[in-house]
């Protein structure tokens, strides 16, 4: 019996979703041939230097416009789908999606203070609007992690209940805020279909250094998160420092969901069944299941985004719409051919 | 290697252990008995440094659990938990491997002595043939035997059984107590094993522990604790003991109406 790290399986899943992203890049109103796609990418490149025989506006379409989006959306995909396994995997919940502990409704409230209240927008080239929704989905995690830690560690079904407490209190008074509300609603109702309509590469640059550590912690603890799903006494028998591990998981998911969110709005689905179907076809061991599920998520996002910015163009779409509209049936046909869910 | 020192310790509604003193030696196989709410499953799990007691000290080989990092802790001891909560899409291997956590950093991979550690723990608990087979279809004697073999693996010194032979069959309950009695003739150590059923318990280990209300009633071989009289005064139930025919141990039978309080009972209606 040997054991070996399934490190070609994870290079074709990262291959593939590169392709997507190439794909993604070359559809749209203007169909930019796939060769001279990967030219203009290519030029880009610190040692290449090709001679442009493409018009300049195919270089702004690919460059400002097209690629900031899609590579936001794989980040964006990605983290969800990390937290969305980190927290079925610490919570050994099969329901559990990133936005579980109130993330996504407190994230909400901070976007809609900043625009439904007059707060100015940006402030000193910072924009507010991702800082509040940010600090609202960080905050709600916090909140909840300090209600229901108690002396003998953090229980954590009172630690979902909190969680969802909150995300009622937070939900409860957004909507009275949007309802009190003498600005146009709909940069709100935008912003909570999510979306990434206005990606930038700043917001790229904004996102990472939230994405990095998270994803670093998370995946460090795959072994420990496998022992996890015995149950929190027979893994402290093993061994796990399992409050330590709890607030780290907490901690990373948390920060990189409320990172996304702030950039993308509350998108929902991916982070539910992006590591679902992971467990489906390829396992259970959280060390390939979180990678695997990151690479999924990236991957499923960026095509939905890409639906959704040219199924009905000009119109856009809510890529929510779109996630779960694929999604849905994918995963409905994933139970039945597997008949079920093993944690 | 097992010296528990004066432990007292409560839950949040009352006492359950009041200063409670117990020995170990290598190579001795000791059960603890006594009634529901004795204490057995919280001095199990106080012995393997899941609760801290409130007085007292759990020293293994020497060393105070209490002063110990989770992973070393984990190295000493090693427990088979009553009803552990298994990962149903898991293998049996990747189960046993989990027992090495404690022998790993955290980025480590198992490796090859790993592997070959949790090999020999599944042929020890005859499951290596179900190496490959996912835990949701082996059958609960199977699983049983999966989750010792997992303890095994962790190589620690001192081995907890929480009532190994609950919701087994009679034959179950043997293969499983002989399966604890070779292992450790094999690979040494020391057990200790929580149990309701006396005769098994007399059967199986070399001494026995009473516990009454959070303190030891009686102590030492089976013979003498597992006295008519003494299962009368903590369990409140008459008994009879007889003597096993092949190993010369006591046998306790339950005694119809023996219990004083259900006869009273039975008598109002």
């Amino acid at each position: 019996m040997a054991l070996a790290y399934p490190w070609r399986r994870l290079v074709v899943a990262a291959v593939v979703v590169l392709a997507i992203g190439m794909a993604a890049a070359a559809v749209g109103p203007v169909d930019i041939p796939p060769l001279t796609l990967m030219r203009i990418v290519a030029d880009r490149l610190p040692v290449v230097n090709l001679a442009p025989d493409w018009p300049d506006s195919w270089e702004t379409i690919v460059w400002d416009l097209r690629l900031p989006r899609i590579v936001l959306a794989g980040i964006v995909g990605a983290a969800l789908a990390l937290s969305g396994s980190t927290y079925q995997g610490l919570f050994r919940n099969p329901l559990a999606d990133p936005y579980l502990i109130g993330v996504a409704s407190s994230a909400g409230l901070g976007a809609i203070i900043v625009l439904t209240t007059g707060v100015p927008h940006s402030s000193g080239g910072v924009s507010l609007l991702p800082a509040a929704a940010f600090v609202g989905g960080l905050g709600a995690v916090t909140v909840a992690y300090l209600i229901a830690r108690g002396s003998d560690g953090v229980p954590l079904t009172t630690l979902i209940l909190a969680g969802v407490a909150i995300a009622y209190l937070t939900g409860a008074v957004g909507s009275l805020l949007m309802i009190r509300s003498e600005s146009d609603l709909r940069p709100v109702v935008s912003w909570l279909l999510g979306g990434f309509i206005s990606a930038q590469w700043k917001h790229v640059v904004m996102v990472l250094p939230y994405m990095v550590p998270s994803v670093l912690i998370v995946m460090t603890y795959g072994r420990v998160l496998n022992v996890l799903q015995l149950d929190e006494e027979h893994s402290r028998q093993l061994g796990v420092n399992v409050e330590r591990t709890k607030l780290l998981l907490i901690g990373a998911a948390s920060l990189a969901t409320a990172a996304a969110v702030a950039f993308s709005g509350p998108i929902g689905f991916v982070g539910l069944i992006a590591p679902h179907a992971v467990r489906l076809v390829w396992g259970v061991d959280y060390r390939t299941l979180l990678p695997m599920a990151a690479l999924v998520g990236a991957g499923f996002l960026i095509l939905a985004d890409t639906v959704a910015r040219t199924l009905l163009s000009p119109v856009e779409l809510p890529v929510g719409i779109v996630t779960a509209f694929c999604g849905a049936p994918f995963f409905l046909y994933l139970l039945r051919r597997r008949r079920g869910i093993s944690m | 290697m097992l010296s528990v020192e004066n432990i007292s310790f409560s839950y949040r509604d009352g006492p359950v252990l009041d200063g409670l003193g117990l020995q170990v030696r290598d190579g001795e196989r000791v059960g603890i008995v006594g009634p529901n709410g004795a204490g057995k499953t919280t001095l199990i799990r106080l012995v393997s440094g899941v609760l801290r007691p409130d007085a007292g000290k759990v020293l293994v080989g020497g060393t105070d659990l209490a002063a110990l990092s989770s992973n070393k802790r984990a190295r000493l001891v090693s427990v088979v938990p009553q009803n552990p909560q298994l990962p149903l899409g898991f293998s049996v291997l990747d189960l046993v491997l989990m027992g090495r956590n404690p022998h790993l950093k955290l980025l480590q991979w198992e490796r090859q002595t790993d592997v070959d550690v949790a090999s020999h723990a599944m042929d020890l608990t005859d499951t290596l043939h179900l190496a490959g087979r996912t835990l949701a279809t082996l059958s609960g004697g199977e699983r049983q035997r999966a989750v010792i073999a997992m303890a095994l693996a962790q190589e620690a010194p001192l081995l907890l059984l929480d009532e190994p032979t609950a919701n087994l069959d009679v034959g179950h309950q043997t293969s499983v107590m002989d399966l604890v009695r070779e292992v450790q003739g094999r690979r040494g150590g020391a057990v200790l094993i929580a149990m309701h059923d006396l005769t098994l318990a007399a059967l199986y280990c070399d001494r026995i522990v009473m516990l009454a209300d959070g303190r030891c009633h009686a102590e030492g071989p089976p013979a003498r604790v597992l006295t008519a009289e003494n299962i009368a005064h903590v369990y409140d139930s008459q008994v009879h003991v007889l003597t096993h025919p092949q190993s010369g141990t006591p046998v306790v039978l339950p005694a119809p109406n023996g219990h004083t309080r259900p006869e009273r009972n039975a008598n109002r209606i």
